[in-house]
C-alpha cells in the first residue's frame, strides 16, 4: 500500500526546476511566479463560490447589471428573509437532511459490517464474492435506474423517500467497502485472534476492536456518501415525484422560472449560499480524508 | 398521502429487520452447507460469521443489481410503460436505437467533449499537481482550493450560479473579458483566437453530427471574430459543450491529487541521475516523470470517460430551461432520462440501459487490462 | 478531534431534521365518503366526518405574491368553512420547465394531487385519464353551466362527450409592440405581414458590442417558439394532421411558416453569434430593450397601468402567398382537471365549483391577466382600453390552442428539429421531414394512430 503515504507527509519530489548551486535569483523568481500563476487558479477555482455569496446579498437590479459590481453596495438581507420564509424551501432543507442522515447511517453501519467480512474472517467463497463485488463497480447506477423505477413503482415506492434511501441499506457502494476493507486488512490480526480466544464473537469484535480503530476510514467514507447523497439529482428527480418530498438539489432549481420576465437571481443565490453550507461544513472539517480517499481508491487493483 | 417522514423510517426499521433475518438465515445455511460437506467445527463458525456479516451487500446485490439487470434485459426486447400490459416486441428497441438520430446525436456529444475535453482536464490536472508538488509553503492551502470544485461543482446550487456567470449578454465572465480586452489589447486577442478556434472546432463537429456543413461555412465566410465579439456560453449549440468543458476543467481536482500521489511515488534518484546526465527541466519531465506516472494518466483517462459519458447534472441545471440549446448538450444519460421518464419509454430505456452497461464494461475492462500492465512495475 | 466534531454536527442535524419533521407532517388522507348521488348543493357533502380529507391541488398558473395568496388565504378558508370534514387545501406550485416531467409521474404512480391545473392542448394527452365531472359539473348538474362560453366548457375541456375539467383562464396571445420604439424605427403601425415583420425585426432591433441592446421581437426563446409556429402555421390555413391523423409539418403553410420564422430570425440576429437580450429586471415592453413582444398579459403591469396607452396590438401575421390566410389570435385556455386516481373527486368538484363562481373566475383572471371563462364574470373587464383591444382581438380573431396531440413529444421534437433548421444544421426540407418521421412514428407509438 505505498499510495497510503499522505503526499504531505513526505517531501515532495521537485519536479521541473532544482536548485542550482550559485545562482539565487533564479528559484526566487521561480517561486514568486509559481505563487503568482497558483493564486490567479485558485481565484478563478474559488470564483463561483464568491459570485454566490456576493449576489445573494445583492438587489435584482444589481444582480442584473450591465457593468461589473463585485459587491453589493449595501449587503442586502431580503434575499435570505424570503428563502427563510418560503416553506417549500425549509421543507426541501428537512427532506434533504432527513434523506441524508438516514442513507448515511445505513448505509456506512452495512458497508462496515460487510467489510468486517471480507477482511477480517476467512470463510469459503470470499474470494469470489469479494471479486462479484469488485465487478459491480462497472456497473453505471444510472443504467440501473429504469429496471429499479419499474420495480418501486410495483412496490408503491416512487413518491415516497425509499428509493432513495433504502437500498444504501444494503452496503450500496463498493467502493466504499473495498476503501474500508483495505483499511481493515491492514490492522493486525493477532488482535482479533486474542479476542477470540477470550470467547468473543465476531460482533463483539466488530464493534469494541475493529470499529475504534477504523474512525479515520469511517469519517472518510462518511464524508464522500454525505456529499454523494446531497448532490445527487438524477434519483431524486426519477423518485420524488411530488414537491412536496424535494431534495435542495431539485428545488435550487425550480426557483428560476422561465415564465417570468426577471429572475430573482439574489434570492436563488442565497438558496444556492444554503444548499452549500453543508458541504463547505463537510468539507472543512474532512478535506483531508477527502483527499486522501482519491489516492486510495485510485490504487485499487 | 402519510407523514413521508415516518412512512420512511417505518420501512428502514423493516428494512434492517429483513436484513438480520436474511443474515442469519444465510449465515445459517453456509454453516449447514460445510457441516454436511464435512467441514470442521471451526470453519462451519467461519462460513457461519463470514456469511452473516456480508449477506447485506449479497442480499442487496441480488435485490437491486441482479434483477433489475435480468429484468431490464427483458424489458429491452419488450414495449413497456408503467402500469400497462407489457408487449414483446423483439428486437425493435435495439434495432430503434441504432436507427435513432438522437441517440446517436448524444452520443457523438459525450465523443466530443472526450476527445477535447478529457485531454484538456488531464492537462489542467497534471500542470496543477506539478505546480503543487514544488516543496513551497502554503502548498497544502492551493490544494484544498482546487479540490473544492468537486465536492460543490456537482451541486444545482452551485451550477446555478454557474449559469448566472455564463450570461452572454451582461453575465460576470462576459463582461470581465470584456473588461481586460479593453486594457489590455493582447487579451482581446487572445480573446478572439480562442472564440474562432472554437467555433470552427464546433461548428465543424455540427456539421459532421448532422451531415451539413452550412453552419461551418457561416464561420469561416464571417472571418476572425471582430473585436467586440464574446463568447456565447449558454446561447449557441457552438458553445455548450465547450461551457460544459469548462465545468470539467474546473473540477479536475479528483485527478489532481491522483497525480500528486502518482509524483510522490516517483523516486528521487531517478531526477539525481538525470541532473548528472545534464538533463534540463523539460527534458527530465518528459523522459522521467511523464513515462512514471503514465499508468496515472491512463486510469483519469478511463475513469474521465465514464464520467463524461455519464454526464447529467452540468447539462440538466444548465439546460433545462433552455430546451432549445439543450439538444447539443444532451449526454447519454441525459438522454436516457429524457425517454425513459418523460415519455415513458421504458422498454427503449432498458435497451438504453444495457447499451450503456456494455460501453461502460468495455471501457472499464481496458482499464483492468492495462493496470495489471503497470501494476507490475509499481515503484516500491 | 475531528471525528468528534463530525459527530456532533450529525447529531445537531438529526434533531434539526426531527424538528423539522413536525412541519409538513399532513394529516393521513383517508378516503372522504363521496355522496352517491351528487349534486350541486355543496352542503350535501357529509358533515359527520371528521376533519380529516387534505385535498391537494397542483398549480402551474399562477402569479407570485398575487394569484397564489389568494387561493391560500381566501379560497381554502371558504371552502374549509363549508366542509368541516377538510383539514386542509394543499398547493403545489409547478413551472412549465419541468412540467410534463412531474405530470408523468403523477400519472405512472396514481399518487399525485386530487385537481391539476393543465394547459390548454393537455385534453388529448391526459383526458382519459381524468375523472369524468359530467355528474358534477355538467350541463344538467350544475346550473352555472350555462354561463361558461362554448368554446370552453364544451370545447377545450369536453372530449369523447365527457366533461374533463373546468376552464379556468383565456389568454389570448398577440403582438404587443411599444409605438416609440417602432416609431423610433420608422415604423407607424404593427406589423402584420409576414414581410412587414421581417422588415420591423431588422429596423427596430438595435446591436451594440455583438450583442442585442433592443430586440424587434421577444418570444419566449430565441424567436424559436414552437408555439408561436402552430400558430403561424394555422394563421396560413394549414393542418397539423392529414386526414389519416399523420403528421402534416411538411405541408406548404408548414414550410412558409417556419421559413418566415428562420427569415425574421436572420432579420434580427444577423449571425448566430450575436448575443441574446440581457434579463430584464421589470418588463421587455417598458425598459427600451424590446419593440415587440408576443405574449399574454402574465408578467406584464396591470392592465390600468400607463405604459399601455402606447401600445399596440396585433393578431398573427397573414402571408398573401396564401389565399386561405387569415389573421388569428392563439387563445391559451388552461383548465383545472380531476385525475381519475383521485380519492377525493366528488369534494375536489365542489373545489371546482367553488372555484368556478362568477366572482372567482373574475378575481383571479383579474389577478393573472386573463380572461375569466364564463362571460358573466367580464364585467369592468373592458373598461379599460387595453383590455377591450384584447377582448376584441380575441372576438375577431381568435383560435383555442387545442387538439395537439402527443403534446409532450411534439414539443421535443419541435424544440429539436426548429433550432437545428434556424442554426443551419439542417435545411428547411430536412427540418420537416424529420419531424414528420418523428411525430408519426410518437404517434404511431402512443395509439393516435391505430
Amino acid at each position: 500500500m505505498s499510495a497510503l503515504r499522505r503526499p504531505t507527509d513526505h517531501g515532495i519530489v521537485p519536479l521541473i526546476i532544482r536548485e542550482r548551486k550559485g545562482f539565487k535569483l533564479f528559484p526566487f523568481l521561480w517561486k514568486i511566479l509559481l505563487y503568482l500563476v497558483l493564486l490567479v487558479g485558485a481565484a478563478i477555482t474559488l470564483f463561483p463560490l464568491f459570485w454566490m455569496i456576493s449576489t445573494s446579498f445583492k438587489t435584482e437590479a444589481e444582480s442584473n447589471a450591465s457593468r461589473i459590481i463585485w459587491l453589493p453596495h449595501q449587503v442586502q438581507l431580503d434575499a435570505y428573509k424570503a428563502i427563510l420564509a418560503n416553506k417549500d424551501f425549509l421543507i426541501a432543507y428537512a427532506n434533504s437532511i432527513f434523506v441524508t442522515i438516514i442513507a448515511l447511517l445505513g448505509t456506512v453501519i452495512t458497508i462496515a459490517l460487510v467489510a468486517y467480512a471480507f477482511s477480517r474472517i476467512e470463510w469459503p467463497g470470499r474470494n469470489l464474492v469479494f471479486f462479484l463485488m469488485l465487478s459491480t463497480m462497472m456497473i453505471p447506477t444510472q443504467s440501473l435506474a429504469v429496471p429499479q423505477y419499474m420495480i418501486f413503482l410495483k412496490f408503491k415506492w416512487v413518491g415516497t423517500f425509499n428509493p432513495i434511501v433504502i437500498p444504501g441499506f444494503f452496503a450500496g457502494g463498493a467502493a466504499m467497502i473495498f476503501l474500508l476493507r483495505q483499511f481493515m486488512a491492514q490492522i493486525p490480526k493477532e488482535l482479533d485472534e486474542a479476542a477470540l480466544m477470550d470467547g468473543a464473537t465476531h460482533l463483539q469484535i466488530w464493534y469494541y476492536v475493529i470499529m475504534p480503530l477504523c474512525r479515520p476510514a469511517i469519517a472518510t467514507i462518511s464524508a464522500i456518501l454525505f456529499v454523494g447523497i446531497w448532490n445527487s439529482l438524477l434519483y431524486p428527480l426519477i423518485f420524488l415525484t411530488s414537491t412536496k418530498l424535494y431534495t435542495l438539489p431539485i428545488f435550487v432549481t425550480t426557483l428560476y422560472n422561465p415564465q417570468m420576465p426577471s429572475q430573482p437571481w439574489p434570492t436563488i443565490m442565497s438558496a444556492s449560499v444554503l444548499t452549500a453550507l453543508p458541504l463547505l461544513i463537510i468539507f472543512f472539517f474532512a478535506q483531508r480524508y477527502l483527499i486522501e480517499s482519491i489516492v486510495l481508491t485510485g490504487s485499487k487493483g | 398521502m402519510a407523514n413521508p417522514y415516518l412512512n420512511t423510517v417505518y420501512w428502514a426499521a423493516a428494512t434492517v429487520l429483513f436484513i438480520i433475518i436474511t443474515s442469519l438465515i444465510s449465515g445459517a445455511s453456509a454453516r449447514f452447507v460445510v457441516k454436511i460437506r464435512g467441514g470442521t467445527k471451526k470453519l462451519q463458525e467461519r462460513a457461519f460469521a463470514g456469511y452473516l456479516f456480508a449477506a447485506p451487500w449479497v442480499v442487496g446485490f441480488l435485490i437491486f443489481v441482479l434483477i433489475p439487470m435480468v429484468l431490464s434485459l427483458y424489458w429491452s426486447f419488450n414495449k413497456v410503460e408503467p402500469l400497462k400490459p407489457v408487449i414483446w416486441v423483439g428486437l425493435k428497441n435495439y434495432l430503434d436505437l441504432f436507427g435513432d438520430s438522437d441517440f446517436k446525436y448524444a452520443f457523438l456529444n459525450s465523443l466530443f467533449i472526450t476527445v477535447i475535453g478529457l485531454p484538456l482536464q488531464i492537462g489542467a490536472a497534471l500542470i496543477l499537481a506539478l505546480l503543487l508538488s514544488q516543496k513551497l509553503r502554503g502548498m497544502r492551502l492551493f490544494r484544498v482550493a482546487f479540490y473544492m470544485p468537486v465536492v460543490l461543482g456537482l451541486n444545482s446550487a452551485v451550477l446555478l450560479c454557474w449559469g448566472l456567470m455564463f450570461n452572454a449578454n451582461n453575465g460576470i465572465v462576459t463582461q470581465i473579458i470584456q473588461g481586460l480586452g479593453q486594457i489590455f489589447v493582447p487579451f482581446n486577442w487572445l480573446d478572439r483566437l480562442f472564440i474562432y478556434i472554437n467555433e470552427l472546432i464546433s461548428a465543424a463537429f455540427l456539421g459532421f453530427q448532422s451531415g451539413r456543413y452550412k453552419i461551418l461555412q457561416n464561420v469561416i465566410s464571417a472571418g476572425f471574430p471582430a473585436a467586440d465579439r464574446v463568447p456565447l456560453w449558454l446561447q449557441s449549440p457552438l458553445w455548450t459543450k465547450t461551457s460544459l468543458i469548462i465545468l470539467l476543467i474546473w473540477s479536475c481536482g479528483t485527478m489532481m491529487i491522483f497525480y500528486l500521489a502518482a509524483l510522490n511515488n516517483v523516486p528521487q534518484e531517478i531526477y539525481e541521475a538525470a541532473e548528472v546526465d545534464g538533463a534540463n527541466a523539460w527534458q527530465r519531465f518528459w523522459n522521467v516523470t511523464w513515462p512514471l506516472i503514465t499508468p496515472y494518466t491512463f486510469y483519469n483517462l478511463i475513469v474521465g470517460m465514464i464520467a463524461i459519458i455519464q454526464l447529467f447534472n452540468e447539462p440538466y441545471v444548465l439546460f433545462y430551461n433552455t430546451p432549445t440549446v439543450a439538444q447539443s448538450a444532451q449526454s447519454v444519460v441525459y438522454y436516457l432520462y429524457i425517454n425513459t421518464f418523460r415519455f415513458n419509454r421504458m422498454g427503449y430505456g432498458s435497451a438504453i440501459s444495457w447499451f450503456l452497461l456494455i460501453v461502460i464494461m468495455f471501457i472499464t475492462l481496458i482499464q483492468f487490462r492495462l493496470q495489471n500492465r503497470w501494476v507490475q512495475y509499481d515503484l516500491r | 478531534m475531528r471525528t468528534k466534531l463530525l459527530v456532533m454536527l450529525v447529531l445537531v442535524s438529526v434533531l434539526f431534521s426531527a424538528c423539522a419533521q413536525a412541519t409538513p407532517t399532513a394529516a393521513p388522507a383517508t378516503q372522504a365518503p363521496a355522496p352517491a348521488v351528487p349534486t350541486a348543493a355543496p352542503t350535501t357533502a357529509p358533515t359527520t366526518a371528521p376533519a380529516s380529507v387534505v385535498l391537494n391541488v397542483a398549480v402551474v398558473d399562477y402569479v407570485k405574491g398575487t394569484t397564489d395568496t389568494w387561493l391560500e388565504n381566501t379560497i381554502v378558508p371558504a371552502f374549509k368553512a363549508q366542509h368541516p370534514e377538510v383539514s386542509d387545501v394543499q398547493f403545489t406550485w409547478l413551472t412549465w420547465g419541468t412540467y410534463n416531467d412531474v405530470l408523468a409521474g403523477y400519472f405512472n404512480t396514481g399518487t399525485g394531487p386530487d385537481i391539476i391545473n393543465f394547459g390548454s392542448e393537455y385534453i388529448a394527452q391526459y383526458g382519459s385519464q381524468l375523472a369524468d365531472l359530467t355528474p358534477y359539473l355538467g350541463k344538467d348538474a350544475w346550473p352555472d353551466y350555462a354561463q361558461y362560453i362554448p368554446s370552453t366548457m364544451a370545447g377545450v375541456t369536453t372530449a369523447d362527450g365527457k366533461l374533463r375539467g373546468l376552464p379556468w383562464l383565456i389568454a389570448p396571445r398577440a403582438y404587443m409592440c411599444n409605438m416609440t420604439e417602432l416609431q423610433a424605427a420608422g415604423l407607424t403601425s404593427v406589423p402584420t405581414t409576414y414581410a412587414d415583420w421581417i422588415k420591423e425585426a431588422k429596423s427596430a432591433t438595435i446591436i451594440k458590442n455583438n450583442a442585442l441592446q433592443q430586440a424587434g421581437l421577444v418570444v419566449t426563446g430565441k424567436l424559436d417558439d414552437w408555439q408561436e409556429y402552430i400558430g403561424l402555421i394555422w394563421g396560413l390555413g394549414g393542418q397539423l394532421y392529414n386526414p389519416d391523423g399523420t403528421s402534416n409539418f411538411s405541408s406548404k403553410e408548414s414550410q412558409a411558416a417556419l421559413k418566415f420564422m428562420y427569415d425574421r430570425r436572420r432579420a434580427e440576429y444577423p449571425s448566430e453569434t450575436v448575443a441574446d437580450l440581457p434579463q430584464t429586471n421589470g418588463n421587455r415592453l417598458s425598459d427600451g430593450s424590446a419593440a415587440c413582444v408576443l405574449g399574454n398579459m402574465w408578467g406584464f403591469p396591470a392592465a390600468t397601468d400607463p405604459v399601455w396607452n402606447n401600445i399596440q396590438l396585433a393578431p398573427y401575421p397573414t402571408d398573401a402567398d396564401f389565399p386561405n390566410s387569415k389573421p388569428i389570435s392563439m387563445v391559451f385556455q388552461d383548465w383545472l382537471g380531476i385525475p381519475a386516481y383521485s380519492k377525493n373527486v366528488a369534494l375536489a368538484a365542489d373545489f371546482l365549483k367553488m372555484l368556478g363562481s362568477a366572482d372567482n373566475q373574475f378575481t383571479y383572471n383579474k389577478g393573472f391577466g386573463s380572461f375569466p371563462p364564463r362571460k358573466d364574470a367580464w364585467h369592468d373587464y373592458t373598461d379599460t382600453t387595453l383590455m377591450k383591444n384584447i377582448g376584441n382581438i380575441m372576438d375577431q380573431y381568435g383560435v383555442a390552442f387545442s387538439d395537439v396531440r402527443d403534446t409532450a413529444k411534439l414539443v421535443t421534437i419541435l424544440q429539436k428539429e426548429m433550432p437545428a433548421y434556424f442554426t443551419d444544421q439542417e435545411d428547411l426540407a430536412t427540418a420537416v421531414a424529420n419531424i414528420d418521421q418523428q411525430y408519426t412514428q410518437a404517434l404511431k407509438d402512443d395509439g393516435w394512430i391505430k
